[in-house]
């Protein structure tokens, strides 16, 4: 941990640049799209990004629904691994992967494909949580 | 000390080391100092120089209505101009917080309350002419004889 | 983003080569940087919060006290959102007149932004020689609107004041003017050799990157990402706007695409003077009720409005997306990791055309 000369607790300012009109609409879409309350994802949110990133995020939520279309129908896709770990980085790669190679795992050995994908949901949903 | 009070005079009066800082302009206010350093209006033929470092300077232009996260820094600069030193505050926004002092705002105008301000420019933004007479106005009056006033 | 570093550097909030407050936090070995912070809100001021409930005619002044460089723009977005929404149509003359006040703002701004790069690598002399240059452009905005900055020159329905054929005289001397001047400038540019060497292959920004983060404007521009809005918008449509694209995406391909654009928009406005015919200037209208997302080319990138209005014109929602957003995100996290020495930390800052203000609204 490196301390600054002169540093200040940020997490108000940071609140306030999360409560603007875009910021509000894309935080409800992230809610939405994996189950989260609003408050624990503005927490994760202010904990891991710096204020620029923290403006930056409709932007880049953004560029991550435009390639939606292009994408194919595949388990990353649906489960959003570029989401959140380029554009919105909320999950390290490593525990991505392990996510998604367990829910592929799970259908391989003849899961219910609906099934996996909402306990791929909940993994995430625990790492943000954590 | 007569000499040397006049030998600091005439030095003072050719040498005004300026310093600015925006807590919380639209920018309009910045650019219009910027453009004071251009050569058509020559800020340097009267002897003051914009080097934005508070230590070394002794006019403080502030832009802007005030905003929290300077509670604490603004105070800091100000202390870190060495006397003899005053502050103009640039623009509507440090006066009054200009069109941003409505319901909403995160700013706290007037600047007054939080350093001494010894001149006001009203405008939105003023013109860079503007802005180099309110500071060549202000040099004699705060610099000339400071010393002495001091005794 | 904590690593294991020797030195951590944190510059600003007041600086001598930072223009706004703000403050960067770089996490270095040695000289080089490994990753960087920014810290911001100094300069936080709600506006959007204050534009909610507001009628039009107050938001429209709000809207240009985004940011004071590129007011012009803000203006210009903001009343074409509107006229959307309510089905405004605007006389020939007046779409003209908005283009050319639209890229004598960009030429001005650009202007700035080389201006405080040379500042900021020490050159003085072509500083003061830009800043000079952009004083003319500034004249010609007074002359047209009547102010410097903040001239709320756009308004539904047209604009305020027409453009006179002496007027139109003048302006086109100050263009020939600018030229002749400006091509001087660029050759003192690209032949000093100290300036080359300073710039070149500093604070790469590859077009992966540009598309990752979203970057727009010249910074995208210059690592050939082209979205520029001009391209869509239907004035400049009618006068075969093509955008200017370099590949390098390092310091000085930023720097020279600022340059290359402040011709085109000279060459823009000459044809914009060519085609435009006499007529009226305010076509009238009334704001209604809706919604509409309009965005437009602001001389650092995309700018967008996301606005909805009620019956009498009254704003309910607004987002404003500003270019310096991505902009800086983009220059933080891509350009400055792996710069060489922490004197090209600021430069490669500075040739990103941050803008603070707009950044924090
Ligand atoms: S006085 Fe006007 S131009 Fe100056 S900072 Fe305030 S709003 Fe901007």
């Amino acid at each position: 941990m490196v301390t600054y000369l002169y540093e200040r607790d940020l997490t108000e300012m940071k609140l306030i640049i999360l409560s603007s009109a875009l910021h509000e609409k894309t935080v409800a879409a992230l809610c939405k799209k994996y189950g989260l309350r609003r408050q624990i994802l503005r927490k994760k949110m202010i904990r891991l990004f710096d204020m620029s990133l923290l403006e930056n995020i409709p932007a880049r939520y953004e560029v991550w629904e435009k390639t939606l279309p292009e994408a194919k129908e595949s388990i990353e896709s649906r489960l959003g691994v570029t989401l959140l770990t380029q554009q919105i980085p909320l999950i390290a790669d490593d525990e991505m992967s392990f996510i998604v190679q367990q829910t592929n795992k799970k259908i391989s050995t003849g899961y219910n494909e609906e099934q996996a994908m909402k306990e791929g949901i909940a993994m995430i949903r625990e790492v943000i949580h954590s | 000390m007569k000499a040397l009070q006049d030998l600091k005079n005439a030095v003072r009066s050719r040498s005004i080391h300026v310093c600015y800082v925006n807590v919380g302009s639209c920018n309009g206010c910045d650019i219009e100092i910027l453009a004071c350093l251009a050569p058509r209006y020559d800020i340097e033929q009267y002897g003051i120089y914009v080097h934005n470092n508070p230590r070394e300077a002794d006019i403080l232009l502030i832009t802007g209505g005030f905003s929290p996260q300077w509670e604490d820094k603004l105070k800091r600069v100000w202390d870190e101009i060495p006397e003899p030193k005053a502050a103009i505050a640039i623009g509507n926004c440090p006066i009054s917080g200009c069109v941003f002092n409505r319901d909403g705002t995160y700013l706290d105008p007037p600047v007054r309350k939080h350093i001494p301000i010894a001149a006001e420019v009203p405008g939105c933004p003023p013109r860079p002419t503007e802005i180099l007479e309110a500071i060549l106005s202000l040099a004699p009056v705060v610099f000339k004889d400071y010393e002495r006033r001091e005794e | 983003m904590k690593k294991i570093v020797d030195v951590s550097l944190p510059i600003g909030p007041v600086h001598p080569v930072f223009k706004e407050p703000c403050r960067i936090k770089c996490e270095m070995r040695g000289e080089q940087v490994l990753s960087a912070e920014l810290e911001l809100g100094y300069v936080k001021k709600g506006i959007e919060r204050i534009m909610v409930g507001r009628p039009w005619q107050e938001v429209m002044f709000l809207a240009e006290r985004v940011c004071g460089i590129c007011s012009v723009v803000h203006n210009y977005v903001c009343i074409e959102g509107m006229e959307r929404i309510s089905d405004i149509e605007v006389p020939d003359r007046a779409a003209y007149l908005r283009v050319i006040l639209n890229e004598m703002d960009r030429i001005q701004s650009h202007l700035l932004a080389n201006y405080s790069y040379c500042y900021t690598i020490e050159h003085e002399t072509l500083a003061m020689y830009l800043i000079n240059l952009r004083e003319t452009t500034m004249d010609a905005l007074e002359m047209i609107t009547g102010a410097r900055v903040t001239c709320s020159y756009i308004i539904p329905g047209g604009v305020r004041f027409d453009l006179t054929p002496e007027k139109e005289k003048t302006l086109r001397g100050m263009l020939d003017h600018i030229d002749s001047e400006l091509t001087r400038f660029v050759n003192m540019f690209k032949g000093g050799p100290m300036i080359a060497l300073r710039s070149k292959n500093i604070g790469n920004f590859t077009r992966e990157e540009a598309i990752e983060s979203h970057a727009v404007g010249p910074t995208a521009r210059a690592s050939n990402l082209n979205n520029d809005c001009r391209l869509f918008h239907p004035t400049y449509k009618k006068l075969g706007f093509e955008s200017i694209l370099l590949d390098d995406g390092d310091n000085y391909a930023r720097i020279m695409l600022r340059f290359l654009e402040i011709f085109q928009s000279t060459e823009l406005i000459r044809s914009c003077l060519a085609q435009m015919e006499p007529g009226i200037i305010r076509g009238g209208g009334i704001i209604g009720g809706g919604t509409s997302k309009w965005s437009g080319e602001a001389p650092r990138g995309e700018l967008t409005y996301d606005i909805s209005t009620d019956i009498r014109g009254r704003i309910k929602t607004i987002g404003i997306r500003t270019p310096s957003i991505m902009n800086i995100e983009a220059c933080v996290h891509y350009m400055l990791k792996g710069v060489d020495s922490s004197a090209d930390v600021t430069s490669t800052y500075i040739s990103s055309d941050p803008c603070i203000a707009c950044n924090e609204r």
